[in-house]
């Protein structure tokens, strides 16, 4: 502390022996001791994320080094804020579910709130997300998003042999509650996307940090798009029980009565094997009338259903899979 | 003991925030740096200690009589450090994440106030911008959207037409609203339901229409909850359950954090912890014989009851099939 309030009240540089006859813990120490304490000092600095700037006052004598906090470039800048914007941002901090990143950003709120900036979070009533991040592996892949690191790590799927990954991760992504880690796959030379719960043990550095640039453009979002969603291929009809099937009604392309119990409700679909298992799990209130390869599908998803979950005597050996 | 980097971070906040609240109670420090009246007490402490040298009017200076007698902070001598220290890398990346994630589930009403609060945090910041972070919330329906939001700021009760996605039933219900979260992508409403008589969990993108009504929530006294792990959308009780699943359904392992009881052949033995037995039902009808339900006996013979009625529906549907 001593060292970042003198450093930040120099306007010239200071020399190291300057810096030691200033602090006390310094000056009590054998020239060994004052060494390593002042160099993790000047570490510590640097992960707080304050800026040391080393230079000369003495244009004669560069060799005469010195330090200094450059003042501009330590403290905050002035930061006007509505109530309206200070509510959001107090209401952000309280959004991770993880102790590091609910904690950084507690950090940065405490920094507002130093600068004047009041914080009533109920000026603004917006639904809070909040973001776990549970997985183990999660710390070690945002650090190296972060630090442009290439990454080393084992990863399964249930039920598969686990294989080594070679990666330069490109950003994570929260997708449905899981965070998934996106980026350029070293030995399958392309964008590929990892589930990070699926990654098993250490993450390992796999070069240095800075070591690659992320493609112009390249966002985890659309790569996640692209893994995600695809457009409709058709439209299919479906023959739908009144007030059945809701979660299918909401994305109706057309709805039509079809007599006092029945509607006729028309959906795009994106492909044939998810409409038939969508329609299956409303069974018996939904049924694929169109296209006819889906409704065939749908029936066989059915059929499949009940010989699996048919009685034991009369499933031997009639076990139908997918 | 030397100070963690945290307390490091806090007391340098400390110095400009007591500048600027000459007189400050230590509680309402404590409450707005979110630590304990005493962790304060300390930090002013060890601040009295510090400054830019070691001699008598190099130190900070604090009011020793009002902190002592009043718990109440003046500080002087501390005009070296006027204002707090620039967010950092990590901070500016936890919190844009966090203001991103909540852009998104503010939807259009608030999305400008979160963009500007953005724009103007990233502008003090500096650089980082973290482009390679992305949370997706699923989109909601503005009205439904709005109508929640209306009655919770203005403390009425709600009429929802509300689906439960296991049982495939609709109803309307009425509910006093207690608060909205995000989980697991998905945005919720904590509220009374005055149809079910309790504390329910309403999942956003499940609710058909939302009216706000004139009449004022009642007072009582509810918890807001957040809902853990293996919460059910609409509070309905937990069933255990128990599959027999092929390699084709290994995903459910993963996606419903089932326990494996068995892996020995490649038929895995499952159990997991569903909300009601219609929600297993669907889940063994789409899955197209690659589950089983081995317990309880009662949605396997349902699972093949609900096939036989819509096998029997496709033959009437077909023209072209005989009459038996």
């Amino acid at each position: 502390m001593n060292l970042i309030f003198l450093l930040l009240s120099t306007r010239q540089f200071l020399t190291k022996d300057q810096v030691r006859a200033a602090i006390e813990d310094y000056r009590d120490s054998g020239d060994e001791a004052f060494n390593r304490m002042f160099e993790r000092d000047k570490g510590e600095l640097r992960d707080l994320g304050i800026p040391l700037e080393i230079g000369s006052f003495d244009p004669l004598h560069e060799d005469m080094q010195g330090y200094r906090i450059p003042r501009d470039a330590a403290e905050l800048p002035e930061l006007e804020l509505t109530a309206e914007e200070s509510a959001v941002i107090g209401l952000a901090a309280q959004v991770w579910e993880h102790a590091g990143l609910a904690g950084q950003s507690g950090d940065a709120l405490i920094k507002l709130k130093a600068a004047g900036v009041a914080i009533d979070t109920s000026a603004v009533p917006l639904a809070q997300p909040r973001i776990p991040a549970a997985e183990p592996a999660f710390d070690a892949v945002w650090e190296a998003v972060r630090a442009h690191q290439p990454i080393r790590f084992t990863y399964g799927r249930t039920g598969e042999a686990p294989a080594e990954r070679h990666l330069q991760p490109w950003g994570v992504l929260s997708w449905r509650g899981r965070w998934y880690v996106g980026g350029h796959d070293l030995d399958r030379e392309g964008p590929r996307m990892f589930r990070v719960s699926r990654i098993l043990g250490e993450v390992r550095p796999a070069g240095p940090a800075g070591s690659y640039t992320v493609p112009e453009g390249a966002s985890v979002r659309d790569l996640a798009a692209s893994f995600t969603t695809n457009d409709p291929v058709g439209e299919a009809v479906l023959r739908v029980r009144r007030d059945r099937a809701l979660p299918l009604r909401r994305h109706a392309l057309a709805v039509r009565p079809l007599d006092d119990e029945h509607d006729e409700v028309v959906v795009g679909y994106r492909s044939t094997w998810e409409l038939a298992a969508a329609a299956a799990s409303f069974a018996p209130h939904v049924l694929v009338v169109e296209p006819p390869e889906a409704r065939s599908l749908a029936i066989e998803v059915l059929r499949s259903a009940a010989e699996a979950n048919a009685d034991a005597d009369t499933d031997s050996d009639e076990q139908a899979l997918a | 003991m030397r100070p963690s980097a945290r307390d490091v971070q806090r007391r340098l906040a400390l110095v400009p925030y007591l500048r600027s609240k000459q007189g400050v109670s230590v509680d309402e420090v404590a409450r707005e740096f979110n630590v304990k009246p005493r962790v304060i007490r300390k930090d002013v402490e060890q601040l009295m200690m510090t400054g830019v040298g070691a001699h008598g009017g190099e130190l900070i200076d604090i009011d020793l009589f009002a902190f002592e007698d009043d718990d109440r902070i003046y500080i002087s001598n501390a005009d070296f450090m006027t204002r707090p220290m620039r967010i950092n890398g990590g901070e500016a990346a936890a919190l844009i994440v966090a203001l991103r994630a909540l852009r998104d589930a503010a939807g259009h009403a608030h999305a400008d106030v979160v963009d500007s609060a953005l724009s103007k945090l990233q502008g003090a910041v500096g650089h980082q911008t973290p482009e390679s972070v992305a949370v997706v919330v699923e989109p909601v329906d503005h009205d439904v959207l709005g109508a929640v939001r209306r009655a919770l700021g203005a403390g009425r009760r709600l009429e929802i037409v509300y689906t439960t996605a296991s049982r495939d039933a609709v109803s309307t219900r009425q509910v006093d609203p207690i608060a909205m979260f995000v989980r697991e992508g998905h945005e919720y409403l904590d509220a009374w339901c005055h149809s079910a008589e309790g504390q329910r969990f309403f999942r956003l993108d499940r609710i058909e229409r939302a009216e706000v009504l004139d009449t004022p929530v009642e007072s009582r006294t509810v918890v807001p909850r957040r809902g853990d792990a293996g919460f059910f959308s609409s509070g309905e009780g937990a069933l255990q359950v128990e599959l027999e699943i092929t390699p084709a359904a290994r995903w459910v392992v993963e996606y419903y954090d089932a326990e494996v009881l068995d892996d020995s052949s490649d038929l895995w033995r499952v159990s997991l912890v569903a909300g009601d037995e219609a929600w297993v039902r669907r889940l063994a009808l789409r899955a197209a014989g690659s589950i089983r339900v081995l317990a309880p006996d009662t949605v396997r013979s349902d699972v093949t009851e609900h096939v036989r009625s819509a096998l029997a529906a496709y033959d009437g549907l077909t023209p072209a099939t005989e009459e038996f």
